[in-house]
């Protein structure tokens, strides 16, 4: 499955991805269908999906890299450019926002010294607006990486950030 | 059937049909814009909208099925609100440059509108920024145009297999483009895209700004440059061809078309074109009047037959001729001259297959059927790099694969088929005839053979036992590199088809011994009982568009037309009599003989038309040093060649695009092509020269039009067809072993050591012939060539992309520039043969096949480095 051509650019998966995806395609239609974790896996292990990235999951899958194109833009959740260290997505959707989203959200630009969208010069904060996160029994809410926070305030904010440096 | 309920008229319609195409039968229009007849149902502008009993909501028609008992309605004031809305909301962000828009006039967006309404939008934020981009050499892509109904999208995945296209982002932010969204599309332009992107969101550059299109004039024709034979129609204005356009379920191609069909008609138009006769006086060529060119030529042939004999002059035609043309010139050859030295492009490899095909099935006209090759349950491809030198059959095996049809490739490089392939078999550049004496060998070996068959040919499988016996799938596997399973594997393969088809290329019949190795082929075909049976076919693909008609009207010397054999005396009276006059009996000369013979001092006057021999063969051999030799040589063509630069007398003919006739691909198919515009300058059509140079030569020709042509030439066909012989098979199988075990010998090309890689010269996707070259579209796309070469040879050479190299033999060296792919396997070096410079045909060495006579020039060995440029 490894082509060596890729590998030379520096796109290849680890050996535990290799074998996770390979124990997926057992339980998978076709390989089309193992776009998703595919491209999760090359998120975890290359940090975001660049073009490199995505030829390589195109060609380990053998699915036409222009749908791999197209379905790694279509979710927000992936990231076809690089992030710091840490994601911040604030939800800037209904209950959020009626909660104060916009105001959590001009507080974290004011506290990085970032607009939504960009990223710290020391490459540890990128901060991007979601959707609903399906979290507004405690709106305001956001999500740095994988965890979720919730009710947020701005001394909240203060110490979530903190404990992340 | 089914029946339905629309607008209160019963309806009926094949169940599960689409409730649009059902409406549509019953004469009820229902507006669409992102459904297309040719796609599979999407969904996606919600434009269809249709009120169905008993279903909550208003459903889409096109992808509704229809079922008994179905009532709709297409029309109401509901439905009328919701189309209106859907249309508002496709022109939210839509910048309503009508004016100046290229779809203006066709567009389907503009219709529905103008139609339904609404030209009022209430969105009143900002607009969306899209994609404007004018980069790519052929299409321009103006996203705010853009309705994302994905029909782009859709047709180069689900029609041309190609998938370059995709949806990227999401919602209103949705944008079209190809990997990346890159600026350049890269891909095969087949311009499919283009041709069905229902508003102006893409455009052909070509065609931009140059007319609305109801200023144009439509004249349905037929493809001049390859044998697939693909139907579209030339849109003029004022004696310019504009564009190229299809009807999607018309001819071979069912609306699809390569990017030569599609972009490469300029060449019509081209300033270049010849437009008067010229003769040549002291050393420069001088504009002329057509009857004083035809008089000296008149007057040269008059006074070599007088004093060297007929046979003293010769002819050789383009296989891009019509087939009244090429009738014409036989018969002008044959009996105004009184000689049967005549060949033609198929020379260069093709005739290999017909021979072969002849020679099994007898006077049987050949058929076969590019619809068997899409509905084939097995295809084996052998020998050529099918989607880039015959496009649309390529598109047939594609999409014959994705159906589910076994595809078993073998060739000496990764071609881009092969990823539809179950077998990709890459085997070594002149091992062809021991792949294929091994899949003969399997066949027999393993009882694969039809059980049938074997009681009717036993003799003859029983002799092929014999003979294939003496060579061990080891020593297959050490020339060819494929191991024994794969052999049996595909051998097995082939044999189980229920419709079994074979395609052979110029890796064939452009190559030593191909008539040999077609017969090998067809023997397979027999032994496995695919011969016959509905469904099977084998077919040698022909890159030239008529080389199939240039065989059957007899532009050859062993063929009278309807193939029918110049050295038998019974055929040639079938066609004397019909033509009222004696066919000469002296056997005539083949393309290679021809030349021999001028060198010889025995052909003094050669007649050319639509060939370029001066341009095409290596320099350095005795072909190119013989058209200097010649006393008389007239060149008959669309564009001052460097063969005309030789030229006595150069005569300009005109383009398919300016002539009425007929071309057969390589289906067997002979097809209507029409004239759009009229000749350009003072052209003539081929036929009506050889018409007035007859008058000339004292042996009037005279027709009307090119039907009266043809009218003659359906007499003489069916004249060859009252020969009546019994099957043809039957006679082949009596094949004598002396005789079956020369067609199975296999002869081993070795590289010289000093010369140790393999260049070939072949066909390549972007160009054909020399009249792409002329083309704006083509030009834009590849406007040079470059040598493909293998990465590790390339490391090894110290050559990166970007690098010239210097290619070097004992015939000379050049410099070219390389694009290194790992497609091209070690050792082996390909080259476009479209591009005259720099001459890489110059390293190439002349074989001439032992069989048919076939000149091959596309192969050498070189040594290869890297060109250090001087500072
Ligand atoms: S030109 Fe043909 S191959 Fe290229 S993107 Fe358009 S449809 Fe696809
Ligand atoms: S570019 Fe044309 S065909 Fe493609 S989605 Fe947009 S409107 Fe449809
Ligand atoms: S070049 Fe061949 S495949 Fe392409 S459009 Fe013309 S006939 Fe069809
Ligand atoms: S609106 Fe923010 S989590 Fe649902
Ligand atoms: S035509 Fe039916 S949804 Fe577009």
């Amino acid at each position: 499955m490894e082509d060596t051509n890729i590998e030379k650019k520096g796109y290849a998966f680890s050996k535990e991805g290799m074998n996770i995806l390979k124990e997926m395609m057992k339980d998978y239609p076709s390989s089309d269908a193992l776009l998703l974790p595919a491209l999760y896996i090359a998120q975890e292990e290359f940090g975001h999906l660049d073009s490199g990235a995505l030829q390589y999951v195109a060609d380990v899958l053998k699915v036409p890299r222009s749908k791999v194109f197209g379905v790694a833009t279509y979710y927000t959740m992936y990231k076809t450019k690089p992030t710091g260290k840490h994601l911040v997505q604030v939800c800037t959707n209904l209950s959020c926002s009626l909660l104060g989203a916009d105001h959590i959200l001009k507080y974290l630009e004011n506290k990085l010294g970032i607009k939504v969208g960009e990223t710290t010069h020391d490459k540890k904060f990128t901060l991007i607006t979601v959707e609903c996160l399906g979290s507004c029994g405690t709106a305001p809410m956001m999500q740095v990486n994988d965890t979720y926070y919730e009710n947020l305030t701005e001394e909240g904010i203060d110490r979530i950030l903190e404990g992340l440096k | 059937m089914v029946k339905l309920t629309i607008n209160n008229k019963i309806v009926e319609a094949p169940d599960g049909m689409l409730l649009t195409e059902a409406a549509k039968m019953a004469g009820i229009e229902i507006p669409t814009l992102c459904y297309h007849p040719e796609l599979q149902p999407y969904g996606g502008c919600r434009l269809c909208l249709v009120r169905i009993e008993k279903m909550p909501k208003l459903q889409t028609a096109c992808t509704t099925r229809v079922c008994d008992n179905m009532v709709v309605t297409t029309e109401s004031p509901e439905i009328a609100k919701a189309r209106k809305g859907m249309l508002e909301f496709v022109l939210t962000y839509h910048p309503l440059d009508c004016p100046i828009c290229d779809k203006g006039g066709e567009c389907e967006l503009q219709n529905l509108v103008f139609k339904f309404g609404s030209g009022f939008r209430r969105y009143a934020e900002d607009i969306e920024e899209y994609t404007i981009d004018t980069n790519d050499p052929l299409i321009d892509r103006e996203l705010d145009r853009c309705v994302r109904c994905l029909r782009c999208v859709r047709v180069c995945d689900e029609v041309q297999g190609v998938t370059n296209l995709t949806a990227y982002n999401r919602g209103s932010h949705t944008e079209i483009g190809p990997f990346m969204g890159g600026s350049i599309f890269d891909c095969e332009y087949c311009g499919s895209c283009v041709a069905i992107c229902p508003v102006g969101a893409l455009t052909s550059k070509l065609f931009k700004y140059k007319a609305r299109p109801w200023q144009t004039k439509r004249t349905d024709t037929i493809c001049t440059y390859c044998g697939c034979g693909c139907q579209f129609a030339l849109e003029t204005r004022d004696g310019d061809v504009l564009r190229v356009v299809t009807d999607y379920e018309k001819g071979v191609n069912e609306g699809s078309l390569c990017t030569r069909g599609r972009f490469g008609y300029s060449f019509v138009n081209n300033k270049k074109r010849l437009t008067a006769p010229l003769i040549k006086t002291n050393t420069k060529l001088e504009p002329t009047s057509w009857d004083e060119a035809t008089d000296i030529i008149a007057d040269r042939f008059k006074k070599i037959i007088e004093n060297n004999g007929p046979d003293a002059i010769a002819g050789i035609i383009t296989g891009h001729c019509t087939n009244e043309d090429i009738y014409l010139f036989q018969k002008f050859m044959r009996l105004a001259i009184g000689t049967n030295n005549i060949d033609s492009a198929a020379r260069f490899g093709y005739v290999n297959a017909m021979s072969a095909i002849k020679q099994v099935i007898g006077s049987k006209r050949f058929e076969a059927s590019l619809d068997d090759v899409a509905n084939a349950d097995v295809i084996l491809s052998i020998s050529t790099n099918i989607t880039e030198v015959n496009p649309i059959a390529g598109l047939k095996v594609r999409r014959a694969a994705k159906r589910g049809a076994v595809l078993i490739v073998a060739d000496v490089q990764d071609t881009d088929i092969a990823k539809f392939a179950s077998q990709n078999l890459i085997i070594k550049s002149g091992s062809e005839r021991w792949f294929i004496h091994g899949l003969v060998k399997a066949v027999i070996e393993k009882g694969f053979y039809d059980k049938k068959i074997y009681k009717d040919y036993k003799k003859f499988i029983d002799n092929l036992e014999n003979i294939v016996k003496g060579l061990s799938f080891k020593e297959i596997e050490e020339k060819t590199g494929i191991s024994e399973k794969d052999i049996i594997e595909a051998a097995k393969a082939y044999s189980k088809a229920k419709k079994g088809v074979i395609i052979f290329g110029q890796g064939i019949t452009h190559q030593q011994d191909g008539y040999k190795s077609s017969l090998n082929l067809l023997d397979l075909c027999i032994i496995t009982g695919n011969i016959d049976s509905k469904g099977t076919a084998i077919l040698p693909l022909c890159d030239e568009n008529n080389e199939y008609g240039a065989l059957e009207m007899g532009a050859a010397p062993e063929f009278l037309s309807g193939f029918l054999n110049a050295g038998a005396a019974k055929d040639r009276e079938i066609i004397s009599k019909i033509w009222d006059k004696k066919i000469p009996a002296k056997k005539g000369l083949t393309m290679p003989e021809i030349f021999n013979g001028i060198l010889k001092g025995k052909i003094k006057a050669l007649y050319i038309i639509g060939e370029n021999p001066a341009g095409t063969f290596p320099q350095k051999s005795e072909f190119y040093e013989a058209l200097q030799k010649l006393d008389f040589l007239v060149c008959q063509d669309l564009f001052p060649t460097a063969t005309c630069e030789l030229a006595d007398v150069v005569l300009p003919a005109s383009s398919f695009a300016e002539k009425d006739g007929t071309f057969t691909n390589m289906e067997g198919r002979a097809q209507k092509i029409e004239a759009a515009i009229n000749p350009v300058g003072d052209s003539r059509p081929d036929w009506q020269i050889f018409s007035a140079l007859s008058e000339k030569m004292g042996y009037p020709m005279d027709y009307d039009n090119a039907d009266a042509i043809l009218k003659e030439i359906a007499q003489v066909i069916e004249g060859c067809n009252s020969k009546g012989e019994g099957s043809a098979i039957e006679n082949y199988v009596k094949t004598s072993v002396k005789e079956l075990r020369a067609i199975y010998e296999r002869k081993e090309e070795k590289a010289p050591a000093k010369f140790p890689f393999k260049l070939m010269l072949g066909p390549v996707l972007f160009h054909s012939g020399k009249l792409s070259g002329y083309s704006e579209g083509p030009v834009r796309i590849l406007p040079e060539g470059r040598l493909k070469i293998n990465p590790n040879d390339a490391d090894r050479l110290g050559i990166i992309e970007g690098d010239k190299a210097l290619l070097k033999n004992a015939n000379g060296e050049v410099k070219v520039k390389v694009e290194i792919t790992d497609r091209m396997p070690e050792g082996l070096l390909f080259y476009p043969e479209h591009f005259m410079y720099p001459a890489v045909r110059n390293l190439c060495k002349i074989d001439i096949d032992k069989d048919t006579k076939a000149n091959y020039f596309k192969s050498a060995f070189v040594a290869v480095e890297r060109h250090v440029p001087e500072h």
